[in-house]
């Protein structure tokens, strides 16, 4: 079948854009299974990806049978859009939705948008079988893992158990992009996006990554792993890889074996990871930093014993500055993610939160600092629903808001209940201003420290001290 | 801009700019006059160097145009009047200050003075 994969525009000037990985691997996948498949990523495309109207006339082009759309964050207004004018232009075409945000609200936005199906959860199988149905070959009431409209109402068939032997997925064919080179991540570091697993055993209750894939961390072997990057240094010219894992650093068995094969085949690639504060240990930190890793992504989200108890993830501020500490000392880049605006915030919370993210940025760690926002399928969302308020300025706590089109932003404002950056959480003790306040004094904080290291990197570079 | 335009030259310079509630700001402490700014509402952070900085500080809702040209021009003496009318158009245009009236309010002082003296 010919089948198209469509990547919504989310923001479209990242300077560090690497190619979508998901869409990549189902798109691998499926080749794999004797498809024609043909990826359009609307983010390369900002005059064509901001209008339904040009993306729809773009997409008719490759008179596709299917076509797929990635669905998370706040992408669902666009896809809703998209997918209402694009079956008023062809009718017979499947629309098939997938992605996080779908998976968790798939009836809603069956019914919004014209869409034929919604894929829940780990797309590859489910989403191979489905092409089954439209070529006649299965019946759709075997497919597990759907969401789809009969006549008589909407119906959900059974959850599909994840992939258990992660090696039995293809190498990722990223010539399935018309150009790479498009994408700076790409273009000027030689850098890919890469899984090596899927899966994590903590219960945080403000994450969907258990829900999504499964709370058992399912591994690629490191010999695949290793013949998996081997293929993107000779195919791609791969020079550094971004390794998405949520938990990385779980197994340390497998990491340290991962790392001696690095070491053994002469793999000299840069290197990061996303994991846990309470997951590295000085000896494992080594072991990655000689295999080429050049960062660590830590999910710190909050430094106050209460909200860390409602999240499920608790260490002492003190813990997180001796990993952080572990991880620059080995040199290698640390960066942590905070989160603001829990139920349970304080202004003394958030005050401590800000000054940890000052303490950290003098000391050169990265800050990603985001406003909770209430994400599907998440416990907390669930727990916390009439919490729920409109957030006072939602270009501000998520920055790739402030990048959009304006005539792509009204079509985010249109489905105002589709996009999780347009509410937080109320909390009782701080008022949504007052908090937003704090967020902003935080952020300048962050740059006004970044201005000083810049300065004194100067002045030392002035004075031949570095 | 069109405002701006049709206005009287001479009521302009007495208008008061005056940061909007929604920037969040802060002058740091650098060899030159620095300040970095947040307007919530866009998302769009500012970093202003040197006289814009100035600018930007003497912006206090207190000061007349007029009143801040002669402090630039004090301590900067090369910039001229019409580039700290265009920086201030410029602030203006981006949402970040708002200018008020003076004459106007000027005259409403006058007039309520006029009418207690009546009373």
């Amino acid at each position: 079948m010919k089948v198209l994969l469509v990547n919504p525009l989310f923001d479209p000037d990242d300077p560090d854009a690497v190619p979508p990985l998901g869409i990549a691997a189902l798109a691998s996948f499926m080749q794999t299974k004797g498809h024609e498949v043909r990826i359009l990523d609307l983010n390369l495309q900002n005059r064509i990806g901001a209008s339904v109207e040009s993306s729809v006339s773009k997409s008719l082009m490759y008179e596709a049978d299917v076509v797929g759309l990635t669905c998370w964050g706040n992408l669902t207004p666009f896809i809703i859009e998209f997918c209402r004018l694009f079956k008023s232009r062809r009718p017979e075409t499947k629309l098939v939705i997938g992605g996080e945000y779908a998976s968790f609200r798939a009836e809603s936005i069956l019914k919004e948008s014209k869409g034929d199906f919604i894929v829940r959860g780990e797309g590859e199988e489910t989403f191979s079988h489905l092409l089954h149905v439209f070529e006649g070959k299965e019946n759709v009431g075997q497919v597990k893992g759907i969401t789809y409209k009969e006549p008589d109402g909407i119906l959900h068939l059974s959850d599909r158990r994840p992939l258990m032997n992660m090696d039995d997925l293809p190498f990722v064919k990223w010539d399935l992009f018309d150009d790479l080179e498009q994408y700076r991540g790409y273009r000027d570091f030689r850098r890919l996006p890469f899984q090596a697993s899927r899966g994590c055993p903590f219960k945080c209750i403000f994450c969907s990554v258990q829900r999504t894939w499964g709370e058992i961390q399912r591994k690629k072997s490191p010999k695949r792993i290793i013949d998996e990057i081997k293929y993107y240094i000779n195919e791609f010219g791969l020079e550094q890889l971004c390794i998405y894992d949520d938990t990385f650093t779980l197994d340390k068995n497998w990491i340290t074996e991962i790392c001696s094969l690095m070491l053994k085949e002469k793999i000299s690639i840069k290197w990061n990871i996303l994991t846990r504060v309470d997951l590295v240990g000085k000896d494992l930190l080594k072991t990655m930093k000689n295999a080429g890793c050049v960062g660590i992504f830590f999910g710190v989200e909050s430094v106050s014993p209460q909200v860390q108890e409602l999240i499920g993830k608790v260490y002492t501020e003190e813990f997180i500055k001796k990993k952080v500490a572990e991880t620059v000392a080995e040199g290698m880049l640390a960066q942590v993610s905070v989160i603001f605006g829990w139920p349970v915030d304080t202004p003394r919370t958030v005050d401590r939160l800000s000054r940890f993210c000052q303490k950290m940025a003098r000391v050169g760690v990265g800050i990603h600092q985001h406003m909770l926002f209430p994400l599907p399928g998440t416990k907390l969302t669930e727990e916390y629903s009439s919490s729920i308020i409109p957030n006072p300025y939602p270009k501000m706590t998520q920055p790739s808001l402030a990048k959009l089109p304006p005539e792509y932003y009204s079509i985010l404002e249109r489905h105002k209940e589709y996009v999780p950056d347009f509410w937080m959480f109320k909390s009782e003790d701080i008022d949504p201003q007052e908090l937003s306040r704090i967020f902003a004094e935080t952020k300048i904080s962050i740059v006004e420290e970044n201005i000083h290291r810049a300065a004194k990197v100067t002045t030392y570079q002035r004075l031949g001290l570095i | 801009m069109l405002k701006w335009r049709r206005k009287d030259r001479l009521s302009l310079l007495e208008d008061i700019p005056k940061i909007k509630g929604r920037v969040v700001w802060r002058s740091i402490e650098e060899d030159k006059p620095t300040v970095i700014a947040l307007d919530m509402e866009s998302g769009f952070l500012y970093t202003f160097q040197d006289a814009s900085a100035r600018i930007w500080q003497l912006c206090d809702g207190e000061r007349t145009i007029s009143q801040i040209i002669n402090v630039i021009q004090q301590e900067f003496p090369r910039i001229s009047q019409k580039d700290v009318i265009k920086f201030i158009n410029e602030l203006k245009e981006d949402g970040l200050i708002e200018l008020h009236d003076n004459m106007r309010r000027q005259k409403k002082i006058l007039a309520s003075s006029f009418k207690i003296n009546l009373l």
